[in-house]
């Protein structure tokens, strides 16, 4: 090989050293940015995800807060009809049931907690009273009349007895 | 024996009839052996002249216009009284009910048709009918005794014969078939015979046979009177349980009546109170529904404690 042919190989051989190197460089360079890249990308998604379980957890908030006030104006109207109700309950047993009974204790319990057996039998012990009260004035004279036939039918047969035959 | 206030009890409750039959029977038995003869029939048929002939005096008012208003009587012999009825079928029907009366409580019943009138008239015929009616149908034969008086009025024999027979003929009818002893007399031929003392006139008036005939019943009366007077009493006691045992059932039909009558007003009370406490329970089950949604919303013992109290 003569001189030329040395300086030609060895400044390839330099040539091919110095391309080596960059390539390397290079390729070192574009991975630590595909990996800046990566994590970049990474960390936008997992910053994403944290704002959509904000929002997530946000909604369901006011989700519940806005069930919880229709509870309680749903409770409220609701306490304030069965009050109404109540009250209204209430003021019939004192205007219309109460005139029914003779019971003081039945008459002073409230409209809630009175019996409804024990406030019938005492309606019907009242009107049985007054039906016994009617017959025993209707009917007195008719059983002291029914009273005086059997005693003389008691006459009549002791007669018999002492004069047969 | 039943008292007098039992008797008057009777009266209200059995009838009429059963009053005066056990008014008779009282006085019957409490007026010991001596029987009683009483008369009856139409006034101014003759009854108190014939008892005042019985008696040979005149001791029986008489007159044309009603006169005897009470039963008058008098003693024909120790053990016969007789007994003067007012007569029937006068303006006053009170007479009616004292004559019928009288002869329930009477042994012997003369029952006096004046001829000279012919058959007997309705009244007379009803008024025979319901003596025996209202007798023990065995003791009407021995106790009643049908007169017919002025007939020395009939002339003519086979008139009167014929007169006779159609007479016997309505007291048998009347008298539901049982033979009634027939009499016929003239107290005023009796009375002309005594005051002109013609026995043969007396004797024809058939008033001394009449009398004979009289006490002889009267006599024959008395020796049955004490088993008739048993027969009538248990009679009369039958006839009483029965009056009284439809007087218990329509009075027992009278109350049960009265008594769904008056259970029947109250039928709309009971209704009334099934009404209210209908509408009661419908309310106050309307509350529980809503306070047990209270409860299944949110529990708060101090509302349902104010809402059972109010």
């Amino acid at each position: 090989m003569g001189l030329f042919g040395d300086l030609f190989w060895s400044g390839l051989e330099k040539i091919g050293d110095a391309k080596l190197k960059y390539d390397e460089r290079k390729i070192q360079r574009e991975y630590e940015e595909a990996c800046r890249r990566a994590e970049e990308r990474h960390r936008q998604h997992e910053e994403k995800l944290e704002r959509d379980r904000q929002r997530a957890e946000e909604r369901r908030e006011r989700e519940r807060e806005r069930a919880e006030r229709e509870k309680a104006m749903r409770l409220s109207t609701l306490k304030s009809d069965t009050e109404s109700a109540a009250r209204e309950l209430s003021n019939y047993k004192s205007s219309t049931v109460n005139p029914q009974l003779s019971s003081q204790t039945l008459k002073a319990q409230n409209a809630m907690r009175v019996s409804e057996a024990e406030m019938t039998n005492d309606v019907n012990s009242r009107i049985n009273r007054q039906i016994e009260h009617d017959e025993v004035c209707d009917t007195s004279a008719l059983k002291n009349e029914l009273a005086l036939v059997d005693d003389l039918l008691r006459k009549i047969s002791q007669i018999e007895q002492g004069n047969a035959a | 024996m039943l008292s007098k206030k039992d008797v008057d009890a009777l009266g209200m409750l059995a009838g009429p009839e059963v009053y005066q039959k056990w008014q008779g029977l009282i006085e019957k038995l409490s007026s010991g052996s001596k029987i009683t003869v009483a008369n009856t029939g139409l006034y101014n048929s003759g009854k108190s002249s014939l008892f005042n002939a019985l008696l040979g005096r005149e001791h029986f008012k008489v007159g044309a216009i009603p006169t005897t208003k009470t039963g008058d009587r008098e003693i024909l012999t120790d053990s016969i009284e007789l007994l003067d009825t007012p007569g029937i079928d006068t303006p006053d029907s009170s007479d009616d009910a004292a004559a019928f009366d009288a002869l329930m409580r009477s042994d012997i019943i003369l029952m006096i048709h004046n001829v000279k009138t012919g058959m007997l008239n309705r009244a007379e015929y009803e008024w025979l009918k319901r003596i025996a009616e209202g007798m023990n149908r065995e003791t009407i034969a021995d106790r009643m005794i049908f007169v017919s008086t002025w007939t020395d009025e009939i002339q003519d024999k086979s008139d009167l014969e014929k007169l006779r027979s159609e007479i016997q003929r309505q007291v048998r009818e009347a008298a539901n078939g049982i033979e009634i002893r027939y009499a016929e007399v003239s107290a005023k031929r009796f009375k002309t015979g005594i005051e002109n003392d013609k026995k043969a006139l007396v004797d024809a008036s058939g008033i001394p046979e009449f009398r004979n005939f009289v006490i002889d019943a009267a006599k024959k009366f008395s020796e049955k009177a004490e088993s008739l007077r048993r027969q009538e009493l248990l009679n009369l006691c039958r006839i009483t349980r029965d009056r009284l045992n439809d007087k218990r059932r329509s009075v027992s039909d009278e109350i049960d009546g009265r008594k769904r009558r008056i259970r029947s007003r109250y039928d709309g009370a009971f209704e009334t109170w099934r009404g209210i406490l209908s509408r009661f329970t419908s309310m106050r089950g309307n509350v529980q529904s809503k306070l047990n949604e209270c409860k299944s919303i949110s529990y708060d013992s101090y509302f349902e404690n104010r809402i059972y109290d109010m």
